[in-house]
């Protein structure tokens, strides 16, 4: 009852028939139906199968070889023979789009399994026991947290140096902080839960309540912020590679393929564009998905 | 001034339709105070809803006007409806924690009806709040336009709300179960302010409870509603000791004080000499908490 | 107070962590400090000399000690690359990063704050629904990639800017501004859009609040509601956001540096990086940590400032 729209009642065209008889609708609108919301599971879902089958199609097979420079097709327009155009030294961008992209999924991947890994661990049990170690990790980690994590992984990446597995290692440690955080707070919420008091009263093993019990409670938010962190590790390799310290050749890189087309954007703009939109497709399935699962599966948290 | 006909509405949600409020009419007279009492769900709070011009978007009207001194407010545009909330017509709600805006001065909220319907300078609508303030009995009211709500406790919080509602001096007050939130003390001395207003400035209220006891200390006429429908209307007295439905004895039944030697039961008694019944029509009836 | 005063020990408190953390990961590198200024060709005289002036030989809590008071005294040290202090090296580069980063909260608001209106006002209309799709899209593009778009488009295509033609705030105040412009909303863009997301459910959540009905009944119009009401309660969750929106865009503003060939302390940061040279890297990176924990100092204050239900 206490729920009003923000229009309040209409009236003003109901008024001349108001005693026609037929029903009349006080205002213009519906409640707020599924509306946007019940989409973004579905085409978050598609929309990532389509470019991770696409990146792992790039693994076995690709049109042409990456590296292949055909002089006499430098910065042509996308083509029938070559979808996305090829770059200043008549490389297929497509090809090099797909195995630029494996580079992100490798490094995007193994980041959230560091990071989410560690993370999901010492909060896990932080969270769960609490106490002074937990106070202590914690007031260090909250203030790790409060950094964007690419300035840690720069800081990583400045004392071991650049590479592939280099930067996935760096992005997975600047990303313990946050995950750490995230789950710490969802066990300390569910540690004084019914169903995690009776388990302990019943005699279940700790690691037995953390993993079995709780774990799958938290799994959509969990779900949630690991689909968060893979855009965010997908976001920040681009960008360290844009600057030249992420990965390094002969791996194909998107960011580095987009900081050399920038050379050519007048001449050749679709090596700057394909593998932008690749990206920004990728992270926008992967973001929607995630919503997705909160929206279906968190149980309206 | 207030007549109310024929009303009807039902909800709609997801194709699904449910009715809420059923062929209600009544009026009420200047100066009058009425009371709908009903449990939760018998559309009293709709009705109060729809007269304040204040439906949920999903609400629609099958049949019915609403008078406001011959105006039928039902045809009025939004913008025709918005210059009659707050000026003629003013609701008081049950909650006082939240109906009040939590980050916005207590002055500035009971100023705020003037600044939409009057074109009175800033010192003028000053003085019309402390005075809004005066009426509702809170003192040291230029301290406390200063406040924030979160630094008032609830019936301050409610007379709050009353000032708000009454600073334009509007000829109807809508109180939908203003006192239900409040303890047994802060109720009464509400209810005692209520009263006082509507005799003072011969202020109309529209008074919703699902408290007969309460409606009867304050209201002079009842009306009794169940599923949408008003089931029973009449003198407060008359419906108190005479009700015609099996419905009104049970509220009344419910009603849990109405013990010998509380203090509603003394009222009850000096009421019933005042209005010419006879001690023994005052029965004592059990506890039904 | 007492509130400002906890707040404050927190700060220093996080401020020496931060410190303690920074100074020990620069100290793990490999490699001797004197020997990477002086180079391989230098004799291990001379570079026990130089460990000695620089008291490398000292143990480590008072070697921290000494980097703390020298770094709080804006003594940051030597390049390695360039053997200037660090101080001169990044000083007159502060202010160009705080100005994008500042002009990106302000597009950010500029952004958020009237589309997140229009679209509660609107609530599931065509409005509405047009900018949650605009929405969820913008926030997927990363800033850098907004960067090309925007040298594309506004650069080569329209001619509104010169691509590199970056204008010094010591030539011309206005050229520095105008040409931070497009890099600002780089970085604003994707932030503004994940602010507008949550500005959105917040507005929406007050407005179903029952004070937003007690104003409704006063004659308020839903527009003067929303601007009057809803709004400042609605912010409040809105600006925790912001503080960390802050902190992203100073890092976002590294690679736009970069996009748009602006030399401020991201691109020291980026080519002291690959030089290796640390006490640089080093000094940016403490620097930025300042900022961020002022920042959400600021931020917990502004909070409690106009959240009056707070009792702290």
């Amino acid at each position: 009852m206490s729920r009003l729209s923000i229009n309040g009642m209409k009236k003003g065209k109901t008024s001349n028939n108001l005693f026609s008889g037929g029903p009349q609708k006080l205002s213009g609108q519906k409640a707020a139906g599924g509306g946007l919301r019940s989409y973004n599971f579905t085409f978050g879902a598609v929309l990532t199968v389509i470019m991770l089958g696409l990146i792992v199609l790039g693994f076995f097979w690709v049109p042409y070889d990456t590296e292949a420079m055909q002089g006499s097709v430098k910065l042509n327009a996308p083509s029938l023979a070559h979808i996305f155009g090829t770059d200043q030294f008549g490389r297929d961008v497509f090809s090099r789009v797909l195995s630029g992209a494996g580079s992100t999924l490798v490094i995007a991947g193994g980041t959230i399994l560091i990071g989410g890994g560690i993370g999901i661990l010492t909060g896990a049990v932080t969270g769960y026991f609490g106490g002074w170690l937990d106070e202590g990790l914690m007031r260090i980690n909250d203030v790790l947290a409060a950094f964007p994590s690419v300035l840690l992984a720069l800081v990583i990446i400045s004392i071991w140096g650049s590479g592939k597995y280099k930067v996935m290692l760096a992005l997975g440690i600047a990303f313990i902080p946050s995950f750490a955080r995230i789950v710490r707070g969802e066990f300390m919420r569910c540690r004084e839960e019914d169903y995690v008091t009776s388990a302990r009263l019943i005699g279940v093993s700790t690691p037995r309540i953390l993993f079995v019990h709780i774990l799958p409670n938290i799994l959509p938010a969990l779900l949630s912020s690991l689909t968060i962190g893979f855009n965010n590790a997908v976001i920040q390799e681009a960008g360290m590679s844009y600057l030249g310290i992420g990965v390094q050749p002969p791996d194909a890189s998107l960011g580095r393929m987009l900081s050399e087309s920038q050379t050519y954007l007048a001449s050749g703009p679709w090596c700057a564009v394909f593998p932008g939109l690749f990206l920004v497709l990728l992270i926008l399935g992967v973001g929607m998905l995630g919503e997705g699962i909160l929206d279906r599966f968190g149980g309206g948290r | 001034m207030l007549k109310v006909e024929n009303l009807s509405i039902h909800f709609e949600e997801r194709g699904a339709s449910q009715e809420v409020v059923r062929d209600v009419s009544f009026d009420i007279q200047d100066g009058e105070i009425l009371g709908i009492v009903g449990e939760s769900g018998s559309g009293k709070t709709m009705t109060a809803l729809t007269i304040a011009g204040l439906l949920k978007n999903n609400a629609i009207l099958d049949s019915g006007s609403i008078r406001l001194d011959g105006v039928n407010l039902l045809s009025l545009s939004e913008k025709e409806m918005r210059s009659i909330q707050g000026k003629d017509i003013s609701m008081i709600f049950q909650e006082p924690m939240t109906a009040l805006n939590p980050t916005m001065r207590i002055g500035k909220q009971v100023e705020e009806a003037l600044i939409l319907h009057t074109d009175l300078s800033k010192e003028e609508r000053r003085k019309k709040v402390i005075k809004a303030l005066e009426d509702v009995e809170l003192t040291q009211p230029e301290k406390l336009c200063r406040k924030y709500p979160y630094e008032l406790s609830g019936g301050m919080r409610q007379r709050v709300m009353i000032a708000a509602a009454i600073v334009c001096r509007p000829k109807l007050l809508i109180a939908d179960e203003p006192t239900t939130a409040l303890d047994v003390g802060t109720q009464e001395s509400i209810l005692k302010l209520l009263k006082k207003l509507n005799k003072k400035y011969n202020m109309g209220i529209l008074f919703i409870s699902h408290n007969l006891r309460v409606v009867n200390e304050l209201c002079s006429r009842v009306l009794v509603m169940k599923d949408g429908r008003v089931l029973e209307e009449g003198q407060a007295v008359q419906i108190f000791e005479h009700p015609q439905t099996e419905y009104t004895k049970e509220l009344i039944a419910a009603i849990p004080t109405r013990t010998k030697g509380s203090r509603f039961y003394e009222l009850l008694k000096a009421r019933a000499s005042e209005e010419g019944f006879a001690d023994s029509d005052v029965k004592a009836g059990e506890e039904n908490a | 107070m007492k509130f400002v005063f906890r707040k404050l020990s927190g700060l220093i408190i996080a401020l020496l962590i931060v410190s303690m953390l920074a100074f020990l990961a620069f100290e793990v590198i490999p490699g001797d400090p004197a020997r990477s200024i002086l180079g391989t060709e230098a004799t291990e005289a001379k570079v026990q000399a130089l460990r000695e002036e620089m008291g490398l030989n000292r143990p480590l809590p008072q070697r921290y000690g000494l980097w703390l008071k020298d770094f709080a005294a804006g003594d940051m040290g030597m390049s390695y690359s360039y053997q200037v202090p660090v101080r001169e090296m990044i000083g007159d580069k502060i202010p160009i990063t705080i100005t994008l980063t500042l002009m990106g909260f302000f597009f950010i608001l500029l952004f958020s704050i009237p589309v997140s209106l229009l679209s509660v006002r609107y609530e599931n209309r065509f409005v509405d629904q047009f900018f949650l799709i605009l929405n969820q899209v913008t926030m997927s593009v990363p800033p850098f990639f907004v960067g090309i778009i925007f040298t594309v488009l506004f650069g080569l295509v329209f001619k509104l800017f010169t691509p590199g033609g970056y204008v010094s705030y010591t030539e011309s105040l206005t050229g520095f501004l105008g040409y931070l412009i497009l890099p600002s909303i780089a970085i604003a863009l994707p932030k503004a859009a994940m602010t507008t997301k949550l500005f959105r459910s917040s507005l929406i959540t007050e407005m179903r609040q029952d004070y937003v009905r007690t104003a409704m009944s006063r004659g308020n119009a839903p527009w003067r509601v929303l601007v009057h009401h809803a709004l400042k309660n609605g912010i409040l969750p809105v600006i925790t956001f912001l503080g960390m929106a802050i902190a992203d865009m100073i890092a976002n503003s590294i690679v736009i540096e970069q996009v748009f060939g602006i030399p401020g302390l991201g691109r020291t940061l980026i080519s002291s990086i690959s030089k290796r040279d640390y006490p640089v890297v080093e000094a940016v990176i403490v620097l930025i940590a300042v900022v961020i924990l002022v920042i959400n100092v600021i931020v917990d204050l502004l909070y409690r400032k106009l959240d009056k239900r707070i009792e702290i």
